[in-house]
């Protein structure tokens, strides 16, 4: 439970907070929605609704793509401001960093494959832990390395810059480990209990992390010696023991089915692979399993930070649900795929 | 006298020597495009199971595009962007060939790596190998069609010359020619008829 009247204040503002998320149901019914006139309607007394001025800016992917970012950013910079000097912003702050490593992986990716620096492109999004506008401004790798204030972060571009094979796929996957780092040691400077609903969402959030991070591994035929170099001592053993000792995605599927939490996760997979030929599912499916890992946990310690975590789960597979469903509509997407996509496993 | 392919037709013995050789020519000349026109039909043949091709090599665009439509809602157009930095274009090599002596393209694919990595969402990773799937397939087939398009041009082309020769050039020779043999001859025998009348003429007086 919360100690100080501040944290306590918190959550309950985040519950009222979480009183403005849009049911998914209701976000999954709109794939069925006649025409944009309707959706603009069931949109417009939402916090997406600022953002469109008439149903044609439905139609505007740019105006789509942002509101689903923005919406997001609002809503962990008001808790932030709600929250500063507490513990809680430092958590909240970490677990939106992931927006800033993935804006430094942008960068990391056009000063690698030089001469393409105009294609650079950050997420829309002010920074939370690292200042990536800065960083956005390095001409070379070495000087994104002096300019990197997080000297781990340094280390560990300037160990893989150094490194003979220089793997592309190795600095990707070592910044979502950095990530995890991060977030596990957050979890340790707030001083909550290893069985705490806190620490069990942000382990959970974690594990789910690394299990799309092994699928779309195996999936690209990564080697198991980086696999096991990048996320080794994570406490994951099980998971990390199958994915080490298996040679494919469709091998790994095959064991993960064996295992209760991921055996969803496999079928829906294996289903997209019969259907389609490609796993290409991966990202919802892990999401979803995501939100509702967070929504089951949260439910245990409703009055814990786990609350604001599931908060900041929720209101990112809201804002990823109305973003497919938008330009699932506006590409044409077959409306049965999209509410397929979106629905939870049991439904 | 003058007939349309042949010009200005002299009816002398020299000039009859002349166009009997050029006719000769001409039917060795269609001897040797028959010959070609065999040889693009059967170079043509060759082709077809490739061309037969295109129906399934279509199906695999068709997959790659609706994989494409799904990336584009799934993980939206911002997320396709990051997977274009990573991207080598594809290089190309393009060599020209001479079959029968008609200049057929062919291009390879000299560069072409798909960079993809694990933080891009899988169905972006999907779309793009679907697409470079459906790009190896396509290469061979862009070739075979190059080449069949170029030799239906040749083996059109050869028609064409050999109809010309055989139903208006050749003809209007053996029409040249068989005017100049008639007024040759007919030139010979009022000669025949001069030198006759002449010894009368010489034996009566």
């Amino acid at each position: 439970m919360l100690k100080g009247a501040k944290r306590k204040y918190l959550v309950v503002r985040t519950h009222g907070l979480a009183s403005h998320l849009v049911d998914p149901e209701d976000v999954r019914s709109w794939v069925f929605l006649e025409d944009e006139r309707a959706l603009f309607d069931k949109l417009a007394p939402t916090a997406y609704g600022s953002f469109f001025e008439g149903p044609e800016d439905l139609l505007d992917v740019s105006k789509v793509e942002e509101a689903c970012l923005r919406v997001n950013s609002i809503r962990a910079r008001r808790l932030i401001s709600l929250s500063r000097g507490t513990p809680v912003e430092g958590l909240v702050r970490t677990f939106m960093s992931k927006y800033d490593i993935e804006n430094l992986r942008r960068i990391v990716f056009s000063l690698l494959f030089g001469g393409r620096k105009e294609e650079l492109r950050l997420l829309p999004v002010e920074h939370y832990v690292i200042d990536v506008e800065k960083l956005s401004k390095a001409d070379r790798f070495e000087t994104l390395l002096e300019m990197l204030e997080d000297k781990g972060l340094a280390k560990l571009l300037s160990s893989w810059l150094s490194s003979s094979d220089r793997d592309l796929t190795e600095i990707d996957l070592a910044l979502d480990r950095y990530y995890m780092d991060r977030l596990a040691a957050q979890l340790r400077a707030m001083k909550v209990g290893r069985r705490s609903p806190t620490s069990v969402l942000l382990y959970s959030y974690i594990e789910n992390m690394l299990l799309r991070d092994l699928l779309k591994s195996k999936y690209l035929g990564i080697r198991n010696d980086v696999l096991s170099r990048v996320f080794s001592r994570l406490p994951f053993r099980k998971l990390l023991e199958i994915a080490t000792k298996t040679e494919d995605l469709n091998e790994f599927l095959d064991e993960l089915v064996n295992l209760a939490p991921y055996r969803p996760v496999s079928i829906e997979i294996g289903g997209a692979i019969k259907e389609v030929g490609e796993p290409w599912v991966i990202e919802h499916v892990v999401a979803k399993k995501t939100y509702i890992d967070s929504l089951r946990i949260a439910l245990k310690g409703s009055m814990t930070e786990a609350y604001i975590l599931m908060y900041l789960i929720s209101s990112e597979w809201e804002s990823q649900s109305i973003k497919t469903v938008l330009l699932g509509r506006m590409s044409g997407v077959n409306p049965e795929v999209l509410y397929n996509l979106l629905a939870p496993p049991a439904e | 006298m003058s007939f349309r392919s042949v010009g200005r037709v002299l009816p002398t013995k020299g000039f009859l020597i002349r166009l009997r050789e050029r006719t000769r020519l001409l039917r060795s000349g269609v001897d040797a495009l028959k010959m070609k026109r065999d040889q693009l039909v059967k170079e043509s043949q060759n082709l077809l199971p490739d061309l037969r091709r295109r129906d399934e090599v279509e199906k695999k665009l068709e997959e790659a595009y609706k994989l494409l439509r799904l990336a584009y809602a799934a993980a939206g157009p911002d997320e396709m962007r990051k997977a274009a930095l990573l991207t080598m274009p594809l290089l190309t090599e393009m060599k020209v060939r001479s079959v029968i002596g008609v200049e057929i393209p062919e291009i390879s694919m000299k560069e072409f790596g798909l960079a993809t990595s694990p933080s891009l969402n899988a169905v972006v990773i999907a779309a793009a190998r679907k697409f470079s799937e459906a790009i190896e397939e396509i290469m061979p087939l862009v070739n075979s069609e190059a080449k069949f398009e170029r030799l239906a041009a040749a083996l059109a082309d050869t028609m064409r010359k050999v109809n010309a020769l055989e139903k208006i050039i050749i003809p209007d020779h053996e029409a040249a020619i068989k005017y100049i043999e008639d007024a040759l001859e007919e030139d010979a025998l009022e000669e025949f008829l001069r030198v006759k009348k002449y010894r009368q003429l010489k034996r009566g007086a």
